[in-house]
């Protein structure tokens, strides 16, 4: 769970790397960048923006989307970025670790 | 937009991406319906979502906002308090009235048994690894605790233990400072030169004594001035150099102690402090010359402060085998001591304070028993609010009602309730401090006689943390109170449904209260009751004499230096002189003075195999008008007179009781006994006189005579017993200085008055009276208010039931009736209950009691009485207006 958390805060963090966007954004980018393959809740990713606000990783703001809508637009802090850092870091050594496992098992 | 989304927020944001979502779905070709139901299904439980959402912020809101959000709502709920308090004047008043009386009846008691047993010594360094020694060891089946005791324990201490980085001995004396006329009795402390290094205090003048001035056999001829002498008698001048006459020593007065050090005495601060070895060796008796060797003066108290990393135990166990080690020698000087295995000598180390000790008197006992009781004072205080509180809730009701059809939770309503019970005891609080501070000075002389030192409630620290820590429990005590029935919802909407007096729950509770209050009220009743009847039975008890304006006037004289004759001579001059003084009425010599000093010696009777037996036998070897100066009435034959002197035929007055038990069934006059030994002429009984107090006002037997001084040359006498024309200090003072120019040089008189020295015998039921009697009044004063202001409250309530009583023809008489015995039997159920308790204490407050019993039915009868008049005198106001009520104004009103 908390790993799966983790890694969900880090994709959203990564989302935000393009620049502000709204909470359908990020879902609609997450789904499309992992190709479908994540299944997870809609709201838990609202949960989870809403969680990483809080924190201060991330600010919120209602704007105007250009379909006119009011949107809650979501953009990446100075700490935010350096969550991002951190979090893609570990999750680098954490796939490379898992990576070696699968190959010199196959070996 | 920052900070926390609100519900509208998050409702928003997650409408925005369904929709969106929805519009995306519809956009590859789904139709509505589905593609809105896809759009739900892929956002999960919306409910859940966004109450989790909600608590992200809420969770580090709470780490961030939620101090500063409660103060807020905190200093919100006690402006509404004093709102709510301002509008009910009547019940504002009332509560801070009794919470500031039950306060500073607290406050006081708190004072005294602090001052006794738990205050710190001013200037005392690291309180607490400071010890005062006590001694403890079995006697004959019994325990004996002290801790005065022989000089020479205090070297042991010194030499043979290793737990201590500093050790001091100390003894309280009372001897005459200054020359001649000028001389007067005052208390100094002879200390050891490491005493000062107990404490963090600085002379304002000079130094301390060192310990080249402190030695064995004989130390140094110096003191130093405790500051408030210094002031008084030499009004603070520069005195170091001078010589001032401290009993037997010429010292050299070379400091003054600052102020407020007062060593171990802070109640009467020590005039001088003189090297303890300087004392002793001074005082010329035969245990001065052996004072520091022998273990037979007991007079000195030692303190010890543990060295660093030693605890309590250690030092305990270290000192105990130094004492154990050195039993055998105390023995050897005292032998009517057990040996090591039957005494098993321990070492205590305990408050420095003797009131917080192993072997704490009855000052501290009682002290700790009032602060017991002022504590219950306290609670009924508390438990009367609390009532009137919920009274005042159930009257409140529709207020009760709108608060909580808002959504004003349980829980806000308890802060209410606690909010509204901490202004109140604030508010009190203060109002106490004066209570407190009046009560401390009419009891100025109760605490002067326990030795506590003076001082403003308003600047002792200690005071005030109390009055903090009280005003704390109030608050909890009376918001709990009133939380319990809160908390509880259906009592709740109880108080808020209309129903008149339909409360049942609420009434039910109002009346424990009331009863529990009655209860405690009676326990204090009973014993002040029971104080108050040992009161008048010492009061009226015979003393044998009329102590009014009698005064004894010791002389003061060093020893070894007056002969025989010299000391006759002294007598008959000192004589002489008083007699035609203006001032004295009648005047005698005196050997023995009541509860001062008594001497006694063996009794002879023929034909009685032995009568030392029936004894102690005391006497007074006297002057022939001393009857005449004591009050004591001659009850058969004849007093002493002039004629009974040296060479005459020897003779003898003796009490009833002597007479009665000597010679059971006969006359004793013309009967003779041997006073000391077989070999003196055989003393003839020439008068019986009434039984006179000596050493104590509890029952015993009275065997005392009188015999003339000039028949019994051993005894020299203490002194005159001077009966004055007039009863004050100055008139006493005058014919003290009067005779003081009779004493030869060095030696001195002291006064004092024998009304005071009977008085403070009889101070331990004066204060038990005093103070139990207070606080009983104050307990019923309090039960009084709070039944009052239930019953008044239950006939408002019901102002229609009573109403219909009158309107269908109900008289005034039987309506007062039954209102005040409602009144009544509210409290007689806590009557009930509270004599059993009391019949339980009465047993434990008997060895404080004289000639009365723990169960003495007349106490508790008043008592009860009294309680119950309570009850009536509260129920009668409330009836007398229920009687009045008019049947057609009480039916409309609702």
């Amino acid at each position: 769970m908390n790993f799966m958390q983790g890694t969900l805060d880090v994709l959203i963090l990564r989302a935000l790397m393009q620049g502000p966007l709204h909470g359908y954004d990020v879902v609609a980018w997450i789904r499309a960048a992992s190709g479908g393959a994540l299944d997870i809740e809609d709201g838990a990713l609202y949960t989870s923006l809403h969680r990483m606000e809080a924190r201060g990783w991330l600010t919120g703001e209602w704007k105007i989307s250009p379909k006119g809508r009011r949107a809650r637009y979501y953009r990446l802090s100075a700490e935010g970025r350096r969550q991002l850092k951190l979090g893609a870091r570990e999750w680098a050594s954490f796939s490379r670790a898992v990576g070696r496992i699968f190959t010199t098992g196959e070996a | 937009m920052s900070g926390a989304p609100d519900n509208r927020d998050i409702d928003a944001e997650i409408d925005f991406h369904l929709r969106e979502l929805t519009e995306a779905l519809m956009a590859d070709g789904w139709d509505k319906p589905s593609a809105r139901a896809e759009a739900a299904r892929r956002y999960g439980n919306r409910r859940r979502h966004a109450a989790m959402m909600q608590r992200a912020h809420q969770s580090s809101e709470d780490r961030r906002l939620n101090v500063a959000a409660a103060l807020g709502a905190a200093v919100q709920e006690l402006r509404f308090a004093v709102r709510g308090l301002r509008r009910a004047p009547a019940f504002t008043l009332t509560a801070i009235t009794t919470l500031a009386l039950v306060a500073g009846a607290n406050l006081t008691m708190f004072g005294i048994a602090d001052g006794v047993i738990f205050k710190p010594l001013a200037y005392l360094r690291d309180p607490s690894a400071v010890h005062r020694v006590y001694w403890q060891w079995q006697n004959r089946g019994r325990q004996a605790i002290s801790s005065s005791t022989q000089f020479p324990r205090f070297l042991d201490l010194q030499r043979d233990t290793a737990s201590f980085s500093g050790i001091a001995v100390f003894a309280d004396r009372s001897v005459p400072i200054g020359e001649g006329t000028h001389a007067q009795q005052r208390r100094i402390a002879a200390v050891s030169a490491s005493y000062f290094d107990f404490f963090e205090a600085a002379p304002v003048r000079g130094r301390f004594f060192t310990a080249v001035e402190d030695v064995i056999p004989r130390g140094a001829d110096v003191a130093v001035l405790g500051h408030r002498f210094w002031r008084s008698a030499f009004g603070g001048r520069e005195v170091i150099g001078d010589v001032l006459r401290i009993g037997d020593i010429r010292a050299t007065i070379i400091g003054v102690a600052p102020e407020g050090f007062d060593g171990l005495n802070d109640g009467v601060p020590p005039a001088a402090f003189v090297p303890i070895t300087t004392y002793a060796a001074s005082t010329g008796t035969d245990d001065s010359r052996t004072y520091f060797s022998a273990y037979k003066w007991g007079w000195v108290h030692v303190l010890v402060r543990r060295a660093p990393g030693v605890n309590i135990r250690t030092a305990t166990a270290d000192a105990t085998r130094m004492f154990r080690a050195t039993w055998p020698r105390i023995v050897d000087d005292n032998r009517s001591l057990p040996d090591l295995a039957t005494a098993d000598p321990r070492v205590i180390l305990s408050a420095v304070r003797t009131g917080g000790g192993p072997a704490a008197g009855p000052n501290a006992r009682t002290s700790l028993w009032l602060l017991a009781i002022a504590v219950i004072v306290l609670l009924i205080g508390c438990a009367n609010v609390a009532g009137l509180s919920l009274i005042r809730a159930h009257g409140r009701r529709r207020d009760v009602r709108l608060k909580r059809a808002l959504g004003i939770s349980g829980t806000r309503l308890l802060m209410a309730a606690l909010a509204e019970a901490a202004v109140l005891a604030v508010i009190a609080g203060g109002v106490s401090l004066v209570v407190a501070q009046v009560l401390r000075s009419a009891l100025a002389p109760i605490l002067r006689s326990l030795q506590i030192a003076e001082l403003s409630v308003f600047s002792d620290a200690r005071t005030l943390i109390a009055t903090g820590v009280l005003a704390l429990i109030a608050t909890c005590v009376i918001g709990l109170m009133s939380a319990m029935v809160l908390r509880r919802r259906d009592l709740a909407g109880a108080l808020a449904g209309g129903a008149r007096g339909g409360t049942s729950e609420g009434r039910r509770l109002r009346a424990t209260l009331l009863a529990a209050q009655a209860m405690l009220s009676i326990v204090l009743l009973v014993g002040a009751g029971l104080f108050v009847r040992s009161l008048i039975a010492v009061n009226v008890s015979p003393l044998g004499y009329d102590p009014a304006r009698v005064v004894l006037m010791n002389r003061v004289i060093p020893p070894g230096r007056f002969d025989a004759t010299k000391q006759r001579v002294l007598r008959q001059e000192l004589l002489r002189a008083a007699g035609p003084l203006p001032s004295v009425e009648s005047v005698a010599w005196m050997s023995s003075a009541p509860f001062v000093s008594t001497s006694s010696t063996d009794v002879f009777v023929p034909g009685l195999q032995d009568a030392n037996a029936l004894g102690p036998f005391t006497f007074q070897a006297t002057t022939e008008d001393y009857f005449r100066t004591m009050g004591t009435r001659i009850l058969r034959g004849r007093r002493l007179t002039a004629e009974d002197r040296a060479g005459s035929p020897e003779v003898a007055v003796i009490s009833e009781d002597m007479a009665q038990t000597l010679w059971p069934g006969r006359d004793a006059i013309g009967q003779c006994f041997y006073m000391r030994s077989k070999d003196s002429p055989c003393r003839r009984v020439v008068g019986v006189a009434e039984d006179m107090v000596q050493s104590t006002l509890a029952d015993g037997p009275r065997l005392h005579y009188y015999v003339p001084i000039d028949q019994y040359p051993r005894a020299f006498g203490n002194g005159l017993i001077v009966k004055l024309r007039d009863d004050s200090d100055r008139v006493a003072e005058e014919t003290r200085l009067a005779l003081q120019r009779v004493m030869p040089a060095g030696s001195y008189l002291v006064s004092q008055r024998l009304a005071a020295i009977v008085a403070s015998q009889r101070s331990s039921w004066r204060m038990g009276a005093t103070v139990l009697g207070g606080f009983a009044l104050l307990a019923l004063l309090v039960a009084g208010v709070g039944l009052y202001g239930a019953v008044a409250h239950d006939i408002a309530q019901r102002r229609q039931d009573w109403a219909i009583r009158v309107a269908l023809g109900a008289d005034r008489r039987s309506i007062m009736t039954l209102v005040i015995g409602g009144s009544v039997r509210a409290v007689l159920a806590g009557v009930i209950p509270g004599l059993f308790i009391a019949a339980a204490f009465g047993n434990w407050v008997r060895p404080l009691l004289y000639r009365t019993s723990g169960v003495d039915p007349v106490s508790y009868i008043v008592a009860a009485g009294t309680m119950l008049g309570v009850a009536v005198v509260a129920g009668t106001v409330p009836a007398w207006r229920a009687s009045r009520l008019d049947p057609s104004a009480a039916l409309r009103s609702e």
